[in-house]
């Protein structure tokens, strides 16, 4: 057979954000799917979505109801999605009840119902649900009842496959229960599973098989809200083509910064900023966001240790007005700090964000608040998510500043957080040392990708105008060990006098 | 005991209209001709919701709302079963043929208005009245008989 000679398989798209990427582009049309799962995880409302999502007064949606939840309760839970379109019911789609026919256990009796609905309907889209309590009403099936079931599975998917309907049975399988004649016959198989770690729950969803298309492998988490449901796909679609490395330097914002990095940092960089509480972490990424905002550029905040409101209340000390910038679409700034948050969750709204307003530049303060709003199931391999959350921003071509905060003792200089460290291109860490008497805030730019930077620790000073680079330590030894000594054939160095208290600025 | 308010006063509205769209023309409206379009609506209304929710969950609701609405009308008691769980939609005609045909009307106007008003307070008052008045298809040929 040539390719012009191929039967062309169009595309449904499911109506449901982030799943036709999973499945490889949508679901195939005329097939035959199967959605299983436990209890609760969502398979009616992932199914009645697509539904309306598709139905329409010529091509409509017939959904039958087993044994299981009943009808009434399944439309009045049902219709408090937005996706429910109570003018679609029932003409467009219909709720067709089997119980009496599964309840009589003579399966060519239901075959019978659905195939006469389907022959009055001729409808596009059928949903049997639950398509478990078909034919082991008893509990459970002998040798005879499962061949019974295998032909009865087989004539359901070619009677709605020769009416060209796409179809979706709906069961509360186990993954124990795979030899479910269902299983075999079914084109595309979507698991839906929840799990519960301490006082976390992430739903999750895996296409097991998808016939005819390359879905996307492993466990992707969904949330069900009021708009119905949202798949995170674990690798989004940007990942696959990477923008060529520029050569242009952003600045930073901060007086003296641009200098010691070698003229500002690279684009598409990610940078993460390090330091323990309270060095300016925050002020230093407020400063990069200003700059950026000041040229013209659009910015995405990820804000995790405090709300928007106190991140733009501390902004407004910045020239820039980060609310005129919110409000002409140059600045999003994103508050998530759910706890039962997954990596691609976080991921899928920052890069909404990225292409609703074209951002350049993404700040993620901090890496610390972030792995705590994680679920603890995530928490557990975060670097791994942090790998994947960096490889997709940094695919779209944006410049990323993350924040992490270091715990460190007087005596014990941490540059970076290991943890996280290996994802970044540059890294600048933050300290305190102790100089005759007085904490002194120091930085350092430990990395620079590729390119020339300052390798002595400076000084700075934060204020409410901000932060600013002070003079070189060189003339000092010792710095790392937090009490420096001044050299013997050092020169003096003036440090830039510190606010007296607790800084202003910095988580 | 009063059959408490509905929550929806449009129940009685469309409780009228479904046995008006029975109701024999005027000149065949005998005693007899009534009390079939009485049963005729309260089968076909049956028929709707027993598409949708099946002969249980139809089943569940007329019996509901028998029981709110036989306090007042006390001839309704006759649609209920020996086992009353069950009503007796097809003894309708046969007790209007009974108790005569004006208080078996307005009987049954307030069982099928509490029945509207009950759909209603569980899956809201468009929806309840979408699935009241819609009529399973015809079959086409070749299909399987529907039970």
């Amino acid at each position: 057979m040539t390719a012009l000679e191929q039967p062309i398989i169009r595309n449904i798209p499911t109506g449901v954000p982030g799943l036709d990427s999973v499945l490889g582009g949508g679901l195939c049309e005329y097939s035959f799917n199967l959605v299983a799962g436990p209890p609760g995880t969502g398979k009616t409302t992932l199914v009645q979505q697509i539904m309306f999502a598709n139905a329409t007064a010529e091509r409509p949606a017939l959904y039958f109801t087993v044994l299981g939840e009943p009808t009434v309760k399944m439309i009045r839970y049902q219709q408090q999605f937005d996706f429910f379109d109570p003018a679609k019911v029932p003409s467009v789609v219909r709720f067709v009840n089997l119980s009496k026919e599964a309840t009589s256990g003579n399966l060519d009796e239901v075959l019978g119902r659905i195939v006469a609905e389907v022959s009055n309907i001729e409808p596009s889209l059928v949903a049997v649900d639950s398509f478990r309590t078909i034919g082991t009403s008893g509990g459970s099936w002998g040798d005879r009842a499962a061949v019974d079931l295998a032909q009865f599975v087989q004539r359901l998917a070619l009677q709605l496959t020769t009416w060209e309907i796409t179809s979706f049975l709906l069961g509360e399988y186990s993954e124990q229960e795979q030899r479910h004649p269902v299983f075999t016959v079914a084109d595309s198989i979507l698991w839906l599973t929840e799990d519960v770690d301490r006082n976390s729950a992430v739903r999750k969803l895996r296409a097991v098989k998808v016939r005819g298309r390359a879905p996307m492998p492993g466990l992707h988490t969904f949330r069900i809200t009021r708009r119905g449901m949202e798949v995170f796909p674990r690798i989004p679609e940007q990942q696959r083509d990477r923008p060529p490395r520029s050569l242009r330097r952003l600045g930073t914002g901060v007086p003296g910064l641009d200098e010691m990095t070698g003229g500002g940092i690279p684009e598409g960089d990610v940078v993460m900023l390090t330091g323990p509480t309270g060095s300016g972490k925050t002020t230093f990424a407020t400063q990069f966001v200003a700059q950026g905002l000041s040229q013209n550029e659009r910015c995405v905040v990820a804000v995790f240790e405090e709300f928007p409101e106190a991140y733009l209340a501390r902004a407004k000390t910045h020239p820039v007005d980060f609310s005129a910038s919110i409000a002409a679409d140059q600045l999003q700034v994103i508050y998530l700090r759910p706890l039962d948050l997954s990596v691609d969750e976080m991921l899928a709204e920052v890069l909404a964000a990225v292409h609703r307003i074209g951002a350049s530049r993404v700040v993620i303060d901090s890496l610390s608040g972030f792995e705590i709003a994680l679920a603890p199931t995530f928490r557990v391999d975060f670097r791994e998510s942090l790998y994947r959350l960096v490889g997709a921003l940094t695919a779209t071509g944006v410049t990323v500043l993350m924040t992490s905060e270091v715990v460190e003792s007087m005596s014990e200089a941490r540059f970076t957080n290991e943890r996280v460290s290996f994802v970044t291109d540059d890294i600048i860490t933050q300290r305190y040392v102790e100089i005759g008497g007085h904490l002194v805030k120091v930085l350092a730019v430990v990395k620079m990708r590729g390119s020339e930077h300052a390798t002595d620790f400076r000084s700075y000073s934060l204020s409410d105008k901000g932060a600013v680079i002070g003079e070189s330590l060189s003339g000092y030894h010792g710095i790392t060990t937090g009490v420096p000594t001044l050299d013997s054939d050092g020169v003096s160095v003036t440090l830039p006098k510190q606010p007296r208290g607790p800084a202003p600025h910095g988580p | 005991m009063t059959m408490p308010s509905p929550r929806f006063p449009d129940s009685v509205l469309t409780a009228r209209r479904l046995l008006a769209s029975d109701a024999p023309p005027r000149g065949e409206d005998s005693s007899a001709a009534i009390a079939a379009a009485l049963q005729q609506t309260c089968l076909r209304v049956c028929g709707s919701l027993s598409d949708s929710f099946g002969d249980d969950g139809c089943n569940a609701l007329f019996t509901r709302a028998l029981a709110r609405a036989e306090a007042q009308h006390p001839t309704l008691r006759d649609l209920r079963r020996a086992d009353h769980d069950t009503i007796f939609l097809e003894g309708v005609a046969g007790t209007a043929a009974l108790h005569g045909v004006v208080p078996v009307s307005a009987a049954i106007e307030a069982l099928l208005a509490a029945l509207v008003d009950i759909l209603s307070r569980l899956i809201g008052e468009d929806m309840a009245t979408r699935l009241i008045n819609h009529e399973a298809p015809r079959q086409k040929g070749g299909g399987a008989p529907r039970p």
